[in-house]
């Protein structure tokens, strides 16, 4: 799901970089930072929108570094369990397949893909095939999250298209 | 056990086969009594299996004694059981052959007899509770009664329903049927039997009391028990009497219990009576066995294991002992498994004769072998190859072993043992890991069925804690979910169940549990870690779940892998899939980078206990032990270079150039190759090799904000920092500005490899060379035994080659750039600015100690230094002391002499200890070339180190250096002066100060070290006067200005002062502070605090 959020950053920056332009370094290392970085409890920070404020930096002593809060908005991305996305497969392999919506990785477990689907390792590109269906690199799928995992830098989710109107979008 | 339906038909004869006997044996109303209390048993075995276990077992077990008394010869079972099941296996075929034999009763009817031996065997069973009292009593009278009873019952009832079932029709038989069976219940044929209530019998009614035959325990022979209870029983056979012996009910011994044997009966004289002369017995001592522990006594463990086919086994005894063994299968109806395994054979039976020491190898059978030794008893049939008695199959020893010489848990294999094992089916086609692996799933599969059916059940307590979903799995209330609040027991657990209306009145919510009902429960999705078994540490998400195995996505392979439920937790952290290994304790880690044999990298990918599976550097995958990798340390700072000269760091983004045009994250950086991860690679959990050379860095993490870039990088950032940068770096007295760059590309504490000593602590005394450090911890090899420390930073002093020792805490808050590493550097000459900027270059880099000092020395305490050493003129004392730790530390007496000199060049050059010591053209090129791009020959006279180093002027970009940069230099127009140090040695030669110099400043005259104030600069900027503090004037022109050398005095917080330079020139106000090389300056009249170079402002004297 995607939410528009007011986030603060703080940014430290090089003494070097204080000067005339501070404002600026501080912008440019703001979108450097941030974006598509993804923190557990926000998930994927896909933009930022608007820099609100930059607070007066402060330096810390004996470094010299200045370090800045920032305030902006951006738009976060943050899957949920339960939450039906379409994704784009990635990889297909004998456990499943792995498939991306925007920065996230969603991995299908064979388990989890109807029975009827089989693995066929001998098409090319591998693929996951029913009677009417097929799932290879590159198809459209409706993906049902049935669990994530979220470290500090990624969101990993697990998937299923084993339920109504989830699979292969036509 | 007896069906239910044998009940039916057998409850009946009883009744009547005892009312029988109470008409008949009156005299025996003693007997009967017991008898009576037999049958009730035996009922209730039947009715209500549950309640009278433990009677109903003990019982058996007695007349399974009891019997064996009888068939003592016959039953020479090696294997002690006390399972009752095959006891009663034995006792009935046995007993039923026997007493067959003993009837002889006349078998016709071939349907009859099997319908009637079944009947007959329970009958017989009921009899074996008599039967006690048969031998016991041996009443002949009551064993003809007994049979007269059988065939009575079976003449009487039963012919005319099955042998005239031909000559009867079908309503007939209906007719008879009800006759016989309505109202049965009622009171039938029970009518005379001992009144029981069928349904259900109070426990304690069935336990012996008071008046029951009380249980002596006596001592026996080790060994000896069953021996004793035969020869008692035997005693008891011959000597058969009415009056001897009757009030000995039964004598048995416990496997568990060696030493001991019981005897069941009225008095203790009568044991000592029947135990008397027994050979192995000490009838002298007696202990009679408490009431309430004779249940105990009996009570039989009912431990069925269950094995199934594939799993591992180990074989208690024999030859055998300890080996390992493959169930091929379970043998149904007795409880012989039939297990494959190596066979230790001794084809020519030498090591057999030299006793039992050694025992042949385990290995294959080999017909060739087996020919050779005995071919006589060599046959085959199918498949299999019969050698002397034993069954080879692929040449696999098949053979049947009971259960119970087999342990079936805590097998554990070893990797080896299953290796070998494996070894024989990998033989024909070689392929040994893939049998390994068959192997050692077929035998996982198994354990799991085994787990799955009957641990799943095994749950305990300890493997809950409170806050864990589970359901319920047995009883009323399967099926219900809750969450375990408390732990009471080991195996009650108290759970607050999710249904809302089971929480109504049910105390706070919760109900209780015993462990073993419940399961635990996951959901798809959950991120789960694994406590127990192969798996252990490992973390995934549960994929899905079947009763009570679950699957799960690893973190680490990205692989699956089934878990009992049981054996899994919630859990949010990620494995580190060695946290359990060894490979922890050397810090090890998946995805480590690590040096093999041959000086070969490799990433580990799987820590085993004492293993790792590692990818190393040519793309393959080697399995080595742990001992025989180092790791790598620090690989924050291990970088490599692309095929577009960008570095690679670790966690970047990474495309192979050319083959398969993979891409993936950097996961391990070397300079020859980058170990990438990536999703789309199934093999080795996504991890492949590529040469450094040949990756291409995507990653634009290549921040134009790292102030640790490069420097083109940093040049092309902006014109105002690069090119301040380069000619401030270049002008040497800011090389404070410079020079920190270059000690921080060369990040290395300026500490390393520094000669230390220690001054306090354990290690006082020792010297030693630092090695690493680590915070406040110093790792020093010592020079005494080599041997590497930690040290604590504050005890240490470091060593300079003149002997001198200073605390290392003072040595690297210098290096860091506190004043007096500034001043140090400041005087060490204009070269301590030239070399501050030097030092991002090579050189810079391994005079670590040099270009530290020149990081972040405010020029203001440089130039007060240089100040200093000038008034000392000659050597001044830091100067020495600089020097002396410097390798060119001779050079020191020439700066002195060079500033003396005022303008020699050659002087000032001669000094730049360091751009002659690090002799590196390059750096000091770079130095000098930011010098004179900025300000022309002017300037060289300060980046000295130009003039003196060859390499230099090649690589000058603002032309041709002057050789005598002192007196040449004059001409060139500053870009700005320097009010560096060497700010004033340029001008020394050239018109910097007339330049800046405006009235009311406050100036220090480099010459003679008095200061002064402008009074006023005239004809054209060609002539200054200066008011001195001691008192007169000074005029300075164009001719003396090199001679007088003068600087504006640098403003301290809250001084009035000037602007010399830049936009707001000319603009007086305050300084209200400072930050390194930057002011803060707020200008008369302005609320506003502007950022301004601290060089840009002299002092105001507002007083002249």
């Amino acid at each position: 799901m995607f939410f528009h959020k007011k986030l603060t950053h703080t940014i430290t920056l090089h003494p070097s970089f204080l000067g005339p332009r501070m404002r600026e370094f501080v912008t440019q290392r703001l979108y450097e930072d941030v974006k598509d970085s993804c923190s557990g409890r926000y998930g994927y920070i896909v933009a930022v929108v608007a820099i609100l404020e930059i607070k007066m930096g402060k330096i810390i002593p004996g470094i010299g570094s200045a370090e800045f809060d920032v305030q902006y908005s951006a738009i976060l991305f943050r899957p949920f369990k339960n939450e039906v996305m379409d994704a784009v497969v990635s990889t297909v392999n004998h456990m499943g397949f792995f498939a991306k919506a925007g920065p996230l990785e969603i991995f299908v477990s064979q388990v989890l893909i109807p029975a009827d689907m089989k693995f066929n390792p001998h098409s090319n590109p591998p693929s996951y095939q029913s009677e009417e269906q097929k799932i290879e690199v590159g198809t459209l799928v409706r993906v049902k999250i049935s669990g994530a995992r979220v470290d500090a830098t990624a969101i990993f989710a697990i998937g299923t298209i084993k339920e109504d109107y989830l699979g292969v979008i036509e | 056990m007896a069906d239910g339906v044998e009940d039916m038909f057998d409850d009946n004869p009883k009744g009547r086969q005892y009312s029988d006997n109470d008409d008949d044996d009156d005299d025996e109303s003693q007997n009967l009594g017991t008898r009576r209390r037999r049958q009730q048993y035996s009922d209730e075995e039947d009715d209500d299996q549950d309640d009278t276990n433990l009677g109903t077992r003990g019982n058996r077990n007695r007349n399974n004694y009891s019997d064996e008394d009888g068939e003592m010869d016959e039953d020479d079972n090696e294997d002690e059981e006390d399972e009752e099941d095959e006891e009663d296996d034995y006792s009935y075929r046995k007993k039923g052959a026997e007493k067959g034999g003993r009837r002889k009763r006349p078998r016709t009817h071939n349907f009859l007899d099997i319908e009637a031996s079944v009947d007959t065997d329970e009958e017989e069973e009921d009899e074996d509770d008599g039967a006690l009292g048969d031998f016991i009593v041996d009443n002949e009278a009551e064993l003809a009664s007994a049979e007269k009873d059988a065939l009575r019952h079976r003449s009487a009832v039963r012919p005319p329903v099955f042998h005239d079932d031909d000559t009867l029709d079908a309503d007939a038989i209906e007719a008879q049927l009800r006759e016989r069976y309505s109202g049965y219940s009622v009171s039938g044929g029970r009518g005379a039997a001992p009144p029981i209530d069928t349904d259900w019998v109070p426990q304690r009614l069935i336990i012996p009391g008071i008046n029951d035959p009380h249980l002596w325990m006596a001592r026996c022979a080790h060994g000896k028990e069953r021996d004793a209870v035969f020869a008692a029983s035997r005693r008891v056979l011959e000597r058969a009497g009415p009056s001897k012996f009757k009030n000995i009910y039964s004598i048995f011994c416990r496997d568990g219990l060696p030493g001991y044997l019981y005897v069941e009966a009225k008095g203790q004289l009568d044991v000592q009576a029947l135990l008397d002369g027994i050979p192995g017995v000490y009838a002298y001592k007696l202990i009679l066995v408490p009431i309430s522990d004779m249940v105990d006594v009996v009570k039989v463990k009912a431990h069925i294991p269950k094995i199934n086919p594939g799993s591992w086994v180990r074989v208690r005894r024999g030859n055998y002992a300890g080996d390992l063994a493959q169930v091929v299968s379970v043998i149904e109806s007795s409880d012989a498994v039939e297990v494959r395994m190596l066979p230790r054979l001794d084809y020519n039976g030498e090591s057999r004769s030299n006793g039992r020491g050694t025992r042949p190898p385990q290995r294959l059978f080999s017909v060739e072998d087996a020919q050779r030794a005995d071919p006589r008893t060599l046959s085959s049939r199918q498949n299999e190859i019969l050698w002397k008695g034993d069954r080879f199959i692929n040449g696999y020893l098949h053979k049947d072993i009971r259960a119970s010489s087999l342990q079936t848990d805590n097998v554990n294999p070893t990797l080896e043992e299953i290796a070998k094992f494996a070894a024989g089916e990998a033989g024909e086609d070689g392929d040994e890991q893939s049998a390994i692996a068959a192997l050692a799933s077929q035998a996982a599969a198994a354990s799991g069925a085994i787990d799955g059916v009957d641990e799943a059940n095994g749950l305990s307590a300890r493997d809950l804690v409170p806050g864990e979903y589970v359901e319920v799995v047995e009883g009323d209330l399967a099926g219900v979910a809750g969450v375990v609040r408390s732990i009471e027991s080991d195996s009650v657990v108290r759970i607050a169940p999710e249904l809302g209306g089971l929480i109504r009145g049910v105390r706070g919510g919760t109900m209780s549990f015993s462990a073993r009902q419940l399961r635990k429960r996951f959901r798809t999705g959950d991120h789960v870690k694994v406590l127990n078994g192969r798996h252990k540490n490992e973390t995934g998400m549960v994929l899905s779940v079947a009763d009570a195995v679950a699957t799960l996505h690893t973190d680490i392979n990205k692989s699956e892998i089934r878990v009992l439920t049981k054996d899994l937790r919630i859990s949010s952290d990620v494995s580190t899939a060695t946290s359990d290994s060894q490979g922890a304790l050397v810090g090890l880690d998946i995805h480590d980078l690590v040096h093999l044999e041959g000086n070969q990298m490799g990433v580990v990918l799987k820590a085993d206990r004492d293993t790792l599976t590692v990818l190393d550097d040519r793309n393959e995958t080697r399995t080595v032990a742990l001992a025989s990798v180092r790791p790598t340390r620090g690989g924050f700072e291990r970088t490599g270079v692309d095929c577009n000269g960008n570095p690679i760091r670790r966690g970047d983004s990474v495309r192979e150039v050319g083959g398969a045009r993979r891409q993936g994250t950097a996961m391990q950086v070397t300079r020859f190759v980058t170990f990438m991860q990536s999703s789309d690679q199934s093999s080795n959990s996504g991890v492949f090799v590529v040469r450094t050379r040949q990756a291409e860095s995507l990653s634009s993490r290549q921040s134009s904000l790292d102030p640790y870039a490069t420097r083109t990088l940093r040049a092309g950032n902006g014109g105002e920092g690069g090119r301040g940068r380069g000619g401030r770096g270049g002008r040497g007295g800011r090389g404070g500005r410079g020079g920190h760059v270059g000690v921080l590309r060369g990040r290395r504490d300026p500490l390393i490899s520094k000669s230390v000593v220690a001054n306090r602590g354990p290690y006082k005394g020792y010297m030693g060379i630092v090695k690493e450090v680590l915070g406040d911890l110093v790792r020093v090899e010592l020079l005494t035994n080599s041997r590497v420390v930690n040290i604590d930073k504050d005890k240490l002093s470091v060593r300079l080659p003149s002997g001198d020792t200073i605390p290392v805490v003072d040595y690297a808050s210098e290096a860091q750039g506190a004043g007096g590493a500034g001043g140090r550097s400041g005087d060490g000459g204009g070269g301590g600015g030239g070399g501050g900027y030097g030092g991002s270059q090579p050189g810079g880099r391994d005079r670590g100690y040099n270009s530290g000092s020149s990081w972040g020395a405010p020029p203001s305490v440089s130039q007060g230094s240089v100040g200093d050493s000038r008034a000392n003129t000659a050597a001044a004392s830091p100067a020495a002391s600089f020097g002396a730790w410097d390798p060119a530390g001779p050079g020191a007496a020439g700066p002195a002499s060079g500033w003396d000199a005022g303008s020699d060049g050659g002087g000032g050059g001669g000094w730049d200890t360091r751009s002659r010591a690090a002799g590196n053209g390059g750096s000091l090129g770079w130095g000098g070339g930011g010098d004179a791009g900025a300000r022309g020959g002017g300037s060289s006279s300060w980046g000295t180190p130009a003039p003196v180093t060859p390499g230099a002027f090649p690589q000058t970009p603002g032309g041709p250096f002057p050789q005598t940069p002192g007196s040449g230099g004059g001409g060139g127009g500053g870009y700005y002066d320097a009010p560096t140090p060497g700010g004033w040695a340029a001008e020394a030669g050239g018109d910097g100060f007339f330049s800046w110099a405006v009235a009311r400043a406050m100036v220090e005259l480099g010459g003679s070290g008095q200061r002064g104030t402008i009074r006023e600069v005239a004809a054209e900027r060609q002539q200054a006067v200066v008011q001195l503090e001691t008192g007169g004037t000074q005029v300075i022109d164009r001719a003396s200005v090199g001679r007088h050398a003068p600087r504006p005095v640098r403003a301290e917080k809250r001084d009035r002062v000037v602007v010399i330079r830049g936009a707001r020139r000319g603009t007086l106000g305050t300084m209200v502070g400072k930050d390194g090389t930057e002011a803060f300056f707020q200008a008369d009249g302005d609320a506003t605090w502007h950022p301004e170079p601290l060089r840009n402002l002299a002092v105001y004297n507002d007083r002249h």
